[in-house]
């Protein structure tokens, strides 16, 4: 029974094997015209930061933009991989968030744009490079972010309505028969007259910027001001190919999401200094709860009063009025400000150093975050630093001369003495094992 | 005060807890049991080391080497205090006497004030100046404890004979003291000795004594009290800061 069954499974089985082949094969023919008319974009590697100096901290995390990224007009370098029928088309780089659908670019009015074009490019080979500025992957963050636009023009008026038709008399008749009354007619009411065209007018904004290429963004992108909050907010960047005459995607899209983050949290508000010898100790406070986005750190920044209203070094009068400009409460520390101290995370207290004895100067306080961004500046208090008499002074005044270090010992007869301590205690040591 | 009650706080919790677990146990050596009543069946642990938590009042003698008072301008006349640990290693043991051994000790104090403005010692400014002083000692320690073994005698009058040797440092606003171009940092050492006294607390409560000895080995736990002395200025070397002291010390013993 088997010899005869077995030639049929054969022949069967043969049968199976050409016609799956052949759907194969077809199959494989249908996967190459696909790939034929639909392109890829792809991003095998990490973007790298290409920042002038002074440059960022090695261990800063790379999709961090903070604003010193922005101050120096950071540069993104970003390798794209394309794939398919990418031939022909536009390589596009878009900023903002969820750029990869077709009707969130484009966008002409500022309360709905959520993408702006940061660069383009008609792609020559399959590996692309492209290198977008800071300032522009913001753009739409800070500087569109923070426009005032209206929208003016007038609804059309409605209509006035029509009038009723009057209802039919009855006019009686024999009885039995009801001819009713004629039926009333309708004259309508007058149309309405139509509204004027709504204009979007922005004031303090570049016009939205559309399928426009945004380029060379000013560091008004960078200004803390510009931002609502002092906490991080994503951007992200979106690779994606559109055809030769539409704006239509015709690729896959590839992106990248940074966090941005222009200035540390809000600093301590209650603030004052007390002497220390070439320093000022500076107590810090918030008085009115510590921000929610807790600081990572406290800086402190100094301006001798010389520096100030012109008074010489050596003065003894609390002389810091008026505050330099250089240390104005909420904002960035000015050029002028001398970075002189810092205090840790949990601290509310810390040493302004290398200071001069007998110079005012006035001091504030600004903090710190995990992007390495400046706080704006606490207010500001004002003392001056003079000798003090610590107890190593002290001591020494007094005629001590002990010190120089822990493995510091004189070249009398100490080193005697101790030497035959040690020598004792290793003698006792040798006679028990001996004993032993 | 913070500086004060911060410590005192943590040996009280300490001691608190010995209490609680108090130990007691009796202990035994070749001539049979000894300390408080053993009950039938009960197990007893060999007894080899005693562990003192230590705290108490410690004023260096910065101001016995020097010819002005340094330590007092700056620093006052309040009380200081350190905190401490010693181990000690009863190898001998003696009939109807007690044990002798070897005992290592290390503490820590640490003084700190607003430096005096120098143009007007009178004023503080806000820098703060810092001495810290942390000894070492190894020292000889007999414990008497045949009251309580051959007569039910709750106390162990003890003796400490033997060496310091400390580390002391000086600070102002947080940074290592350096005047006229030497650093305010150096060592320390010289003879140091106690005598004290230690309630033994199983006394109180011989179970849970036992439970102690046999769930964890603890022989016995005191309670002490003890005069201490120490000269650490090198035997009177004029070129060291005599951090010793000469004060009281209390704490919790456990000997396992």
């Amino acid at each position: 029974m088997c010899s005869k069954v077995l030639p049929l499974n054969m022949s069967t089985l043969r049968r199976v094997l050409a016609l799956l082949a052949t759907a194969l094969t077809l199959s494989l023919a249908a996967r190459a015209g696909a790939d034929a008319s639909t392109a890829t974009v792809t991003m095998p590697a990490s973007p790298t930061h290409i920042e002038p100096s002074p440059g960022r901290a090695g261990n800063l995390n790379n999709t961090f933009i903070t604003h010193n990224d922005c101050e120096v007009d950071d540069v993104i370098s970003f390798s794209v991989n394309l794939g398919g029928s990418y031939a022909g088309n536009t390589l596009q780089a878009w900023a903002g968030t969820g750029c990869d659908t077709d009707t969130s670019r484009g966008q002409t009015t500022t309360a709905s744009v959520s993408c702006w074009l940061v660069g383009q490019t008609v792609p020559t080979s399959n590996t692309v490079n492209m290198q977008i500025h800071v300032r522009d992957i913001l753009y739409g963050k800070t500087v569109l972010a923070t426009g005032n636009c209206t929208t003016t023009g007038t609804g059309g008026s409605g209509g006035t309505a029509g009038t009723s038709g009057t209802a039919g008399t009855d006019t009686g008749g024999t009885s039995g028969s009801s001819t009713g009354g004629t039926a009333g007619t309708d004259t309508g009411g007058t149309s309405g007259t139509g509204g004027t065209t709504d204009t979007t007018t922005c004031t303090g904004i570049t016009t939205p910027p559309g399928y426009n290429l945004i380029s060379g963004t000013s560091d008004e992108a960078c200004n803390p001001s510009n931002v609502s909050s002092t906490a991080a907010a994503s951007v992200g960047v979106f690779f994606l190919l559109v055809g030769p005459n539409t704006q239509t995607k015709v690729s896959s899209v590839a992106s990248w999401s940074a966090t941005y983050k222009m200035y540390a949290p809000s600093p301590p508000d209650q603030i004052s200094t007390s002497v220390g010898d070439g320093l000022l100790i500076v107590n810090f406070k918030y008085g009115s709860g510590t921000p929610a986005d807790p600081p990572t750190g406290y800086n402190f920044y100094c301006v001798p009063s010389n520096a100030i209203d012109g008074a010489d070094a050596g003065s003894t009068d609390l002389n810091c009025d008026p505050v330099p400009a250089a240390l104005a409460a909420g904002t960035l520390p000015g050029k002028e400000a001398i970075h002189c101290g810092s205090a840790a995370a949990m601290s509310e207290r810390g040493n302004a150093t290398g200071l001069t004895n007998f110079t005012a100067y006035r001091v504030a306080v600004s903090t710190t975050d995990a992007y390495g961004n400046a706080g704006l500046l606490s207010g500001s208090a004002c003392q001056i630093p003079e000798p003090v008499t610590g107890f190593y002074k002290a001591y020494r005044a007094a005629g001590g001369t002990a010190g120089g270090g822990f493995c510091s010992f004189s070249n009398k007869r100490e080193p005697i003495v101790l030497c035959l301590l040690l020598a004792i205690g290793a003698g006792l040591i040798v006679r028990r094992r001996r004993a032993a | 005060m913070n500086r004060v009650m911060r410590p005192l706080g943590l040996l009280l919790a300490v001691g608190f807890f010995g209490f609680c677990r108090a130990a007691a146990a009796q202990g035994t050596d070749e001539f049979g049991s000894y300390g408080t009543r053993s009950e039938p069946g009960s197990h007893e642990s060999p007894q080899n080391a005693a562990v003192e938590l230590r705290f108490g009042r410690y004023v260096p003698r910065v101001d016995s080497s020097v010819s002005g008072t340094p330590y007092k301008d700056t620093f006052g006349d309040s009380s200081r205090y350190m905190f401490g640990v010693e181990v000690d290693w009863q190898v001998l043991r003696i009939p109807h006497f007690g044990s002798f051994g070897p005992g290592l000790g290390w503490g820590y104090t640490r003084s700190t004030a607003f430096a005096p403005l120098t143009s007007n010692p009178k004023i503080r400014s806000g820098e703060v100046t810092a001495l810290s002083v942390m000894p070492f000692y190894l020292v000889g320690v007999l414990r008497a404890d045949f009251l309580a073994r051959d007569f039910n005698i709750p106390f162990v009058p003890y003796a400490k004979l033997g060496l310091g040797y400390a580390y002391w440092w000086s600070s102002e606003a947080g940074i290592n003291s350096r005047q006229d171009g030497v650093l305010g940092r150096g060592v320390s050492y010289g003879p140091q000795y106690a005598l004290g006294g230690m309630l033994l607390l199983d006394f109180f409560d011989q179970q849970t004594a036992r439970d102690a000895d046999n769930s964890i080995g603890l022989n016995n736990s005191y309670l002490f009290g003890e005069w201490y002395g120490s000269e650490l200025d090198a035997f009177g070397s004029k070129n060291r800061l005599n951090v010793g002291a000469n004060t009281w010390v209390l704490g919790l013993a456990m000997e396992f």
